[in-house]
């Protein structure tokens, strides 16, 4: 390989790089509404990232690499569902062009939600905000959980939705209000 | 409770149980339908996965909540009464405003360290118990790009399509694939992993527990507490269990793995449809792309890096057993003839010198035994230690009862009439007892291992020991007391290319008696140190 060559490809790495870490969350968020099991959905991903790399070269710099990075994991979420038949969701066509154009208007203010978010997590309540930790921080299933805590998984699914949905109005009042840029 | 509200609860349960796995297809259906059928529900329903993923993503952030925090807040009675509160729980209302009542402060980041769970977990349950859980663990741990995770403890001519590495350096975990197009490079991840990389290949770094090689080869090693590190392939996952394995992944992304020592678990397929099998020390699996199916292969000696030296610009293919366990042996390791590959014995044969497939050292993975017949060896173009150097000689023998025994390993000067001139001679004497001479001194051992079984024989040496008196020898891995010994001259021995079995040298020295070893020898080795008992024991795979 000429030297030429060499810098062209290496400036294309670092082009894919920094394509991706710009849009990574954005991509990870849509397969995750597609694919919710966070297990499931980080095959997925792997795999998406995977193609992208060694398709980077057919995409061209001037066009869109969030449309064509969604229209790339979109098609791997679709292989997923052919691979697992027994898989407990897979949503439907229909459901999945309503899910992809709903997601696109969510993904657009994907970081002022996160902003909002840290802030909203400060008003949490310590007994929430430890639950939280406990699911997340230190990976527990709800229901390994819930059988520590000697509560039922239903009440464990139920409280954290509680949670989130504080969480999730508290963001909409953030982003309504303007504290968030 | 208005229509909506209550839609909106289930839907949220449902998105609950789909993230945990738990949904069923009736359920599934549901959601689907709800989906469909009211846009505002759909736009919850990104929203809410959204949240999740930037709760994970803060989550990186938070510190491991400590075991006094858990006694405080999880106390027994209050979960109780929320158990009771949520069958009837209002919808909850953040305050507005208000001093924080916890912050993620930057110091409290700093301090943050992810638990090494597998570590309790590998010594509190089960092999089988472990591989399980922590496949679990590891797939549901979220990837937190841009940590660092590992070190470049050494590289050797190594070229990246974005430049060289440099040994020190700290290596992030990336969300994108690191190319090595040539050379060598070792990684040692946090936990204590190590991983050899030889170019060309494409991996990447996932966390300190784990990495994915796309393409290549590398070979990972795992001591005791770094137990549960993962190799991830695109058609595979191996979990190791303490041990020394290699991987290759071909262009068409089917997966070989090799395991040298220890112990791992093979995860293949595709998600939903995984089948997963245990692999211990000599055996090869392959792992076809297409359909995920594990098949046995042999284990294929030197083709992978084992070890390389960037200082020594030395590079192991092949490794003794037990090597692999011990942390420095192999960087002392001067010479290995392991006789699996009669085409590339590593030497130059003397006489008639024959390679057997049939009776060999109780060794997994081990593929020939050298017969020789008393008149024949192998002469090598390694040389031996010289001086007073520290050294370790080792190797396993077989040789049958009533034999006059004869020379193992030996270098050095063999002058006609001086006796035994300066040639370090380690050897098996005429009683089948263990015999380490040079010119007029020698130390004999106790144990007789002339009883046609396989043994593995070493002797020691430490820096600067002139004495004969003080070397120390082992048969099968434990101490063999010196019998018998005569220190009138030094251990001053030659830099001199080493022989196996009967030599050259001996031959053009017109000697007869006591070096003609007849019998069966494996796994010979010599170290520039003097190994512990625990690493000779570790040679003679106990």
């Amino acid at each position: 390989m000429d030297q030429i060559s060499r810098k062209r490809d290496a400036g294309r790495h670092s082009e894919f790089v920094e394509l991706l870490t710009r849009n990574y969350y954005k991509l990870n968020s849509f397969i995750l509404t597609l694919v919710p099991h966070r297990m499931d959905a980080e095959d997925v991903l792997q795999s998406s990232i995977t193609y992208m790399w060694e398709h980077f070269k057919d995409f061209k710099p001037d066009s869109n690499f969030l449309s064509w990075a969604f229209t790339i994991c979109k098609y791997q979420v679709l292989t997923y569902y052919k691979q697992q038949q027994r898989c407990r969701l897979q949503f439907s066509p229909k459901a999945i062009d309503i899910i992809e154009a709903e997601n696109e208007k969510v993904s657009d203010a994907l970081e002022q939600r996160y902003d909002a978010l840290k802030a909203c997590m400060k008003h949490l309540s310590e007994k929430d905000l430890t639950f939280l930790k406990r699911r997340f921080v230190e990976s527990k299933s709800l229901k390994s959980l819930a059988d520590e805590i000697g509560m039922s998984v239903n009440v464990a699914y139920k409280h954290l939705a509680r949670i989130k949905n504080a969480l999730l109005r508290c963001v909409h009042q953030k982003l309504d209000s303007g504290d968030v840029i | 409770m208005s229509r909506a509200a209550d839609e909106f609860r289930q839907v949220d349960y449902l998105i609950e149980l789909a993230m945990e796995g738990a949904i069923t297809p009736d359920q599934a259906q549901e959601l689907n339908a709800l989906i469909l059928t009211h846009p505002a529900v759909c736009r919850h329903y990104c929203e809410y996965v959204q949240l999740t993923m930037n709760i994970e993503r803060l989550s990186a952030k938070l510190p491991v909540t400590d075991l006094n925090e858990y006694t405080t807040v999880f106390d027994q009675a209050l979960w109780d009464q929320l158990a009771h509160e949520e069958m009837s729980a209002p919808v909850m209302e953040l305050p507005q405003a208000g001093p924080a009542q916890r912050s993620v402060s930057p110091a409290a980041q700093k301090t943050a360290r992810p638990k090494n769970k597998f570590r309790i977990v590998a010594a509190m349950s089960s092999a089988a118990a472990a591989v399980v859980f922590l496949v679990l663990f590891a797939r549901f741990a979220p990837v937190r790009p841009g940590i660092e995770v590992a070190t470049v403890s050494d590289c050797m001519d190594a070229k990246g399509k974005v430049g060289s590495f440099e040994i020190g350096s700290r290596v992030t975990n990336r969300l994108w694939p690191i190319v090595l197009t040539s050379g060598y490079l070792k990684l040692t991840f946090d936990y204590g992993a190590e991983v050899i990389l030889e170019g060309p290949a494409e991996f990447q770094i996932i966390s300190a527990e784990q990495m994915r090689l796309l393409q290549g080869k590398l070979t990972a090693v795992v001591p005791r507490e770094a137990v549960g590190f993962r190799v991830d392939t695109p058609g595979a996952s191996v979990i190791d269990l303490g041990t020394e394995f290699s991987l290759e992944v071909e262009q068409d992304g089917s997966t070989s793995v090799h395991l040298f020592e220890g112990n791992a678990s093979l995860v293949a397929g595709k998600p939903g449809n995984r089948q997963s099998c245990p692999i211990t020390a000599g055996q090869a699996k392959q792992i076809d792309s297409q359909s995920g199916k594990i098949g046995d292969i042999p284990l294929t000696a030197g083709h992978f890096v084992r070890r390389f030296d960037s200082r020594r610009k030395t590079v192991w293919r092949q490794l003794p057993r037990g090597v692999a366990r011990t942390r420095t042996a192999w960087k002392h390791l001067v010479g290995y003839w392991s006789m699996d590959d009669p085409a590339s014995a590593g030497a130059v044969p003397f006489g008639n010198p024959v390679f057997d497939s049939v009776d060999k050292p109780p060794i997994p993975g081990n593929l020939c035994a050298l017969v020789l017949d008393g008149r024949s060896g192998l002469n090598t173009m390694v040389n031996g230690i010289s001086g007073t150097a520290a050294r370790t000689l080792s190797a396993w023998v077989k040789v049958e009862k009533g034999t006059a025994g004869g020379t193992l390993l030996s270098w050095g000067m063999h002058k006609p009439g001086v006796r035994f001139g300066t040639r370090a001679t380690f050897k098996i004497d005429q009683s089948g007892l263990l015999r380490f001479e040079i010119s007029d001194s020698y130390a004999i051992g106790t144990a007789a291992v002339a009883d046609g079984k396989w043994h593995h024989v070493a002797m020691v040496s430490e820096e600067g020991n002139s004495s004969t008196a003080h070397i120390r020898f082992y048969v099968d891995g434990i101490p063999d007391p010196i019998s018998d010994v005569n220190d009138t001259h030094s251990i001053n021995s030659e830099l001199a290319p080493i022989s196996i079995g009967y030599s050259q040298e001996f031959y053009n020295a017109g000697w007869k008696h006591g070096m003609e070893l007849t019998g069966r020898i494996d796994e010979v080795c010599v170290f520039a140190k003097a190994l512990s008992a625990e690493e000779i024991a570790m040679l003679a795979n106990l």
